[in-house]
């Protein structure tokens, strides 16, 4: 009884958070009209408690709970990452839900179990494990995407992210199928010393392996698998867009990760080719048709696709430092992106349309939200001493060392190449007068705090040398 | 004498191909949401033959098939909850001529 305690203590994160989550629904069906406040709150106090509860887990657990997950410093920083994030979702997103009516009970209940989801597929040891933690971050997260019941835009991003969802998780699953006949395993750390010895004909493999890539790499949002992105983006309610960019991404990351470094590792010189090409058609076609958009959302929208190409870049490395550089790029990524949607929100809340206009001027209406931003921006275009900088210089970095140097020139390319987009607001921002018709921009104090956490996580994780000897900690290497 | 495993790894192929081509090409949100189960219950029929050839002595794909079936249900639901709420405010359910928004 007491083995079994010490080894829920493994999820004991999840399990404050799924609490909270129903405990959420629940009360708001009591409070009816009165409950986005206190709701908030209890969700904002789960995602907290869940990050604190981290503590209490057994760093170098092996896998328990009848080998379903593993707590080593991998699954606890990425799960750090998500729960804050998540914690960033909520505050930054309180005054959104308000102001638009979306339904509380259901948007804190599904954020805080599609975050869980996440959570599970960042420790899962084996493949089922993996499976259920990935759909029950998708099933909440398609759900979230139609919360605006009343609106016809939120409604067709529900019904395009669940179609093109489900049938991605089925080839995903096909290809998990494959895995499991080809090795007779679904345990990850048996799974490449049985591949190793399989005498299957590779081109089973390949196929397999294909299938696999494909479904995370929608989840992931990576070319040619992100077709669902900007309409999702453009139509769901706004946290959820900024939580999709993050949560979604990083889960999708922590699991590929997971399978094809931990779980595939002898086979690395097989596969980090296949990332090497993800990653530069992904970040180069997300910077280009990022460049077009009109529409704020659907701008972040392919900007988070190229930032999934630089994640994936880590993965390309196929060694021990593309790792750390990919989960320390996703710490940097997520709350610098998460401050720019906490920005976003704000105008949008204060009355702002989503188009790139409603930017004009915010440098005298909000001087505190137009500087944030501007340091939200030049950290995703990577400058110095903001943490995307920091992030893209170690990703570079671990593909030089594995001697793929035109992908790291690349990455320099569609840094530049992003300024271009990123300028466009900006300069709406500080050069362009206001228009009459746009309204002073306040801020609530949650959005507030919300975008002072990112703001000071983003410089910090940019100038202060811990995060990285943290995330150097968090290594796949046993 | 039972069947091969082929025989079985090819009944699973054409399955999810059929789903697969039901899911890209049908316009009918109900017909793609069949579609899509079709694909899960090839996976299904992988699982458990594969089971059965390759470690007959453990239960593992036989467990992670019922986790299948158990997760598409939830699926189908929260599919059918979406396409019903579509239903509602646009009188159809025909999925390309769901599109309004672009860039």
């Amino acid at each position: 009884m007491n083995a079994l305690g010490n080894e829920l203590l493994v999820i004991l994160p999840e399990m404050v958070l799924v609490a909270a989550g129903l405990v959420a629904l629940v009360w708001a069906q009591f409070l009816k009209e009165r409950a986005a406040g206190p709701v908030a709150g209890l969700a904002a106090a789960g995602a907290a408690l869940a990050l604190l509860s981290l503590l209490l887990v057994p760093d170098g657990t092996g896998p328990v709970l009848f080998g379903a997950v593993k707590a080593d410093g991998f699954s606890l920083f990425v799960r750090a990452v998500l729960y804050a994030g998540a914690l960033v979702v909520v505050l930054g997103g309180a005054g959104y839900v308000r102001k638009f009516q979306v339904p509380v009970g259901e948007f804190y209940c599904l954020l805080l179990l599609a975050i869980a989801g996440g959570g599970f597929m960042a420790q899962a040891a084996n493949l089922l494990t993996f499976y259920v933690g990935l759909e029950l971050l998708s099933l909440a997260s398609y759900a979230m995407a139609g919360l605006r019941l009343d609106d016809p835009d939120s409604n067709e991003a529900a019904l395009k992210y669940f179609f093109n969802g489900a049938v991605s998780s089925a080839v995903l699953l096909f290809g998990l199928s494959w895995l499991f006949g080809l090795t007779g395993t679904l345990s990850l750390a048996e799974l490449g010393p049985a591949l190793a010895a399989s005498g299957a004909h590779p081109a089973l493999l390949v196929m397999a392996v294909t299938l696999v890539i494909g479904g995370l790499g929608f989840k992931m949002a990576a070319v040619p698998f992100h077709l669902w992105v900007p309409d999702v983006y453009q139509g769901a309610p706004t946290p959820v867009t900024a939580f999709l960019s993050v949560g979604s991404k990083g889960a999708a990351l922590a699991a590929l990760l997971r399978l094809f470094y931990e779980g595939m590792g002898p086979l690395a010189d097989r596969w980090t080719v296949y990332f090497a090409i993800l990653a530069a058609v992904t970040m180069t076609w997300g910077n280009v048709s990022a460049l077009l958009q009109r529409n704020i959302k659907r701008m972040m929208g392919y900007s988070s696709i190229a930032q999934a190409g630089y994640l994936l870049v880590g993965l390309a490395a196929g060694s021990d430092h593309g790792v750390w550089a990919a989960v320390f790029y996703l710490l940097a990524y997520t709350f610098t992106n998460l401050g720019a949607f906490t920005v976003i929100m704000a105008v949008r809340s204060a009355g702002g349309g989503l188009d790139l206009d409603s930017f004009s001027g915010l440098a005298r209406r909000s001087p505190f939200l137009a500087g944030a931003l501007l340091v939200f921006f030049l950290s995703l275009i990577g400058f110095p001493f903001t943490a995307g900088f920091f992030g893209k210089l170690n990703l570079i970095g671990a593909a030089v060392n594995s001697g793929l140097v035109w992908l790291a020139v690349l990455t320099a390319i569609n840094s530049v190449i992003s300024v271009g987009y990123y300028y466009g607001v900006v300069r709406n921002m500080y050069l362009r007068e206001p228009g009459a018709d746009l309204p002073a921009v306040s801020l609530e104090g949650s959005a507030r705090l919300a975008t002072a956490v990112a703001l000071v996580m983003t410089l910090a994780v940019g100038i202060l040398p811990q995060f990285v000897s943290w995330a150097q900690a968090a290594s796949l290497l046993p | 004498m039972p069947l091969p495993l082929p025989y079985f790894l090819v009944l699973g192929a054409l399955m999810f191909a059929v789903g697969a081509w039901g899911a890209l090409s049908r316009s009918n949100a109900v017909r793609v949401l069949m579609s899509i189960e079709l694909m899960l219950n090839a996976v299904n029929i992988n699982l458990v033959a594969f089971n059965r050839y390759l470690t007959p002595s453990e239960l593992t794909g036989q467990i992670f098939s019922i986790f299948v079936i158990t997760i598409a249900a939830a699926e189908a639901a929260l599919g059918l909850a979406i396409v019903l709420m579509i239903a509602r405010r646009r009188g159809a359910i025909d999925i390309n001529k769901i599109n309004t928004l672009r860039g």
